[in-house]
């Protein structure tokens, strides 16, 4: 599943190389502001065929919590 | 092993030919080479392994040439992986995903021309907002190599109540397809006024040539009902208006003005719009004041942002998640389609839209083949399968009664082609409104040249519609110019895809439009009396043609400006004027400005020459001169042209002096000029040459015109 979060993060940040962990999360990534939050949204709601709800959007601002929010909707890696 | 099994079937399924386009039968030594590749991955990841065996499920070839490219790519070797994924057959829902990684391969393997090519297409087969992003950002890079030619660069300035953080890329990389480089301001949240009346505001630094005014029916601050909606129109639209004015005489800027969704949500479910003073009501009774408010401001036009919610869906238009976070609307997911409207309507901004649809026959306006099928055989009528060529019929009709000319493009014998429209009951388009006719069994690209040839149009203002993928593949590699629309298999899809492209935007109808194919049927005439006359004078004079000749009128402005925008051949400066300007260089003092209207004896032209000459130091300089292509090879100009001379002449000026500004579809005016009698006097770096002559005594009209000239000084005679 990591592979998969993490090639959405490198498309959002237009960067291939970009390494992620648990605990990426804005202050690591000062690009990562709303617009980029919306970005991720679609693409990780795309790539795992999901929708998440508006107030999950606002809650979720590291790479841990898209990891669980995605595992609790039963989505395999 | 799952790997191995697969490839045992592969084996068996595949005739063993030897060059067949995907390899034909695997050696031995490739079998054993895929067998340890296999063995390797599946010992140190056997659920990885099992996830690639189920991702090279068929179709397999294509399946394998994915991997293979995936894999040369991610090694290093992007021009292999762009020969792989080129070589993938394009499966229609996969095609722009091919096509983008196509590009980004290419991009990597240092061809950056093949690249911007497919690109294009790219960008126009991209559904999602996700892939159109990555779309953008293969075209960020391309940039920073080199900027792709363009038709036409263009300063575009959106200001509104919405971030534009995610629209702006998707706009530019969409804009890029249809040949434009926008140069993008992007507003902040909710300044549209601050930054369009504040003096000092980035906006004027930027100066731009168009400003998008993207508001939305929350910047209404309209309540579920209303108490005065009379009001509550008249002040929205004084709000609008007011901004447009601003935009319009401080930069000269076009305005295009989103109009307002009506939001799917209401406690006042149908009251909101039965109600004098419900929500839905008050927003239509706006759109509506808001269509009447541009028809008479011709620097503004509407983008209809309720009908581009109500065709994408309102449930899914906006979103209340991406509202929240980052003031996002509508819905990210929606910003590709809302692009393409955008782009749509900036292309009839800039008098780039399309004019001319070329249809193929068979397979497109009936079903069959009528050369085998004959005239009774065919598909085609009010029942049954043939319905849907009818009501693509009905469409395309109806295009071409709104000034969009047709066009024939068929493999056919020329007679065979011509008989449904004459002797089949049920076809709604007669041959005459075609304005080129082309069977024949020569290839399509040569018989597009020709219709572009015989219509006086660039290739890039034809759109082309064909069943074959075939013949589409063709035109588009050898004229990548021409729109081609990508025809589903279903001809009851046809009107959609067609209507999709929003190639004909324009931004009004003018009766010259509705009159075009008119005017198209009487050319057709005259072409035919030009064969039946001697002497192209005796020809000329048999046309009895009669020229009006006016200063700018008000009630011409609109038909001015329209052609001042989108004249391309017989233009000899292109300066894309918009009204403001068209207005101030005619009512400064000595200015002399003339519009020629033609009729002959087949039918009315319509205005169809402007011409503004500025006066400046006893000299007359022609800042505009142009004539629409339609009234070419018919003394036309020399008419144009001793009517300035006789209003010089009368008003004590000696010297004229014009210019010829060189562009890609010009280049036939170059010696006009001299013909004209004027002589060089300087050619600038950037190819502008200019001319002068002296003003000559009693210049004369040509012979075979009668004419009425009324740009004269008072004093003066008028014409014959």
């Amino acid at each position: 599943m990591i592979t998969r979060i993490r090639r959405a993060f490198c498309e959002v940040f237009d960067d291939p190389r970009l390494e992620i962990n648990e605990d990426t999360s804005p202050r690591e990534l000062p690009a990562w502001d709303s617009f980029a939050q919306v970005k991720l949204l679609l693409a990780l709601e795309e790539e795992f065929g999901v929708q998440f709800t508006p107030a999950e959007a606002a809650e979720l601002y590291s790479v841990g919590d898209f990891r669980r929010a995605l595992e609790a909707r039963h989505v395999s890696a | 092993m799952e790997v191995s099994r697969l490839l045992d079937s592969q084996q068996k399924l595949r005739p063993r030919t030897k060059n067949g386009p995907h390899g034909g039968a695997l050696a031995a030594q490739r079998v054993r080479a895929l067998e340890d590749a296999a063995a390797t991955l599946a010992g140190a990841d056997p659920g990885f392994a099992r996830q690639l065996a189920a991702a090279l499920a068929a179709p397999e070839a294509d399946a394998a040439r994915w991997l293979r490219a995936a894999l040369l790519e991610r090694l290093g070797d992007p021009s292999a992986a762009a020969h792989e994924l080129a070589a993938i057959s394009p499966e229609p829902e996969a095609d722009a995903m091919r096509l983008t990684a196509l590009c980004r391969a290419r991009l990597a393997a240092g061809a950056s021309d093949e690249a911007v090519e497919v690109l294009r297409d790219a960008v126009r087969a991209a559904g999602s907002y996700r892939l159109q992003a990555a779309n953008a950002r293969l075209l960020a890079r391309l940039e920073r190599e080199g900027k792709p030619a363009a038709r036409r660069a263009c300063r575009l300035a959106m200001v509104g109540n919405a971030t534009f953080g995610l629209l702006a890329p998707v706009l530019r990389v969409t804009a890029f397809a249809a040949g434009i480089d926008l140069t993008l301001y992007a507003g902040s949240y909710g300044q549209q006024a601050q930054e369009i009346l504040d003096p000092d505001s980035p906006l004027r630094a930027f100066a731009p040539e168009v400003v998008l005014l993207a508001t939305d029916w929350r910047s209404l601050g309209l309540s579920e009902e209303t108490s005065n909606p009379d009001a509550a129109v008249a002040e929205a639209l004084a709000g609008l208006r007011a901004l447009w004015r601003q935009c319009r005489e401080r930069w000269g800027a076009f305005v295009i003005q989103h109009n307002f969704e009506v939001p799917e949500t209401t406690p006042y479910g149908r009251l909101s719009a039965a109600a004098a003073g419900g929500r839905a009501r008050v927003l239509q009774r706006i759109n509506l004041a808001l269509e009447e408010a541009v028809a008479e401001e011709p620097g503004v036009t509407i983008l209809s942002l309720e009908q581009a919610a109500a065709a994408w869906g309102k449930r899914r238009w906006s979103r209340a998640a991406e509202w929240q976070i980052a003031r996002q609307y509508p819905a990210a997911g929606a910003l590709p389609e809302l692009a393409r409207r955008q782009v749509a309507l900036l292309r009839a901004v800039l008098g780039l839209s399309a004019k001319v649809l070329v249809l193929d026959l068979d397979g497109v306006l009936w079903g069959g083949v009528v050369g085998e099928d004959g005239v009774r055989g065919i598909t085609l009528g009010n029942s049954g399968p043939g319905e849907a060529y009818v009501e693509f019929q009905r469409y395309v009709q109806a295009l071409g009664r709104r000034g969009v000319l047709l066009a024939a493009c068929s493999k056919n014998n020329a007679a065979d082609a011509r008989a449904p429209f004459l002797s089949h009951s049920e076809c709604v388009l007669a041959l005459d409104d075609f304005a080129a006719f082309e069977a024949n069994w020569e290839p399509k690209d040569a018989n597009l040249r020709r219709v572009a040839a015989a219509l006086n149009v660039g290739l890039d203002s034809l759109v082309f519609v064909d069943d074959s993928p075939v013949e589409r593949a063709w035109v588009r590699r050898r004229l990548p110019e021409v729109e081609v629309v990508p025809l589903p298999s279903d001809p009851s899809e046809f009107v959609a895809a067609l209507d999709r492209g929003r190639h004909f935007e324009a931004l009004l109808l003018t009766e010259e439009d509705r009159q075009r194919s008119q005017s198209l049927r009487a050319n057709a005439a005259r072409e035919a009396a030009r064969g039946a006359s001697g002497t192209l004078e005796e020809f000329l004079t048999s046309l009895k043609m009669a020229i009006e000749l006016h200063p700018f009128r008000e009630e011409d402005l609109p038909r001015i400006v329209q052609l001042i925008q989108k004249t391309n051949q017989f233009n000899l400066t292109v300066r894309r004027h918009g009204e403001a300007e068209v207005r101030r260089l005619a009512e400064a003092s000595g200015n002399y400005t003339q519009t020629l209207r033609l009729r002959d004896r087949f039918g009315d032209s319509g205005l169809v020459g402007v011409m503004i000459a500025a006066r400046s130091d006893g000299a007359l300089w022609l800042d505009t001169w142009l004539l629409s292509c339609r009234v070419l090879g018919r003394r036309v100009p020399e008419a144009a042209f001793a009517a300035l001379c006789r209003y010089a002449q009368a008003t004590g000026c000696r010297m004229l002096v014009g210019e010829y500004r060189p562009t890609a579809r010009n280049a036939s005016m170059a010696g006009l000029f001299e013909q004209m009698g004027f002589t060089c006097f300087e050619t600038a770096s950037d190819g502008v040459r200019r001319f002068r002559r002296e003003v000559p005594r009693d210049a004369e009209f040509p012979a075979c015109f009668t004419i009425r000239d009324h740009t004269q000084p008072a004093s003066c005679p008028v014409g014959r």
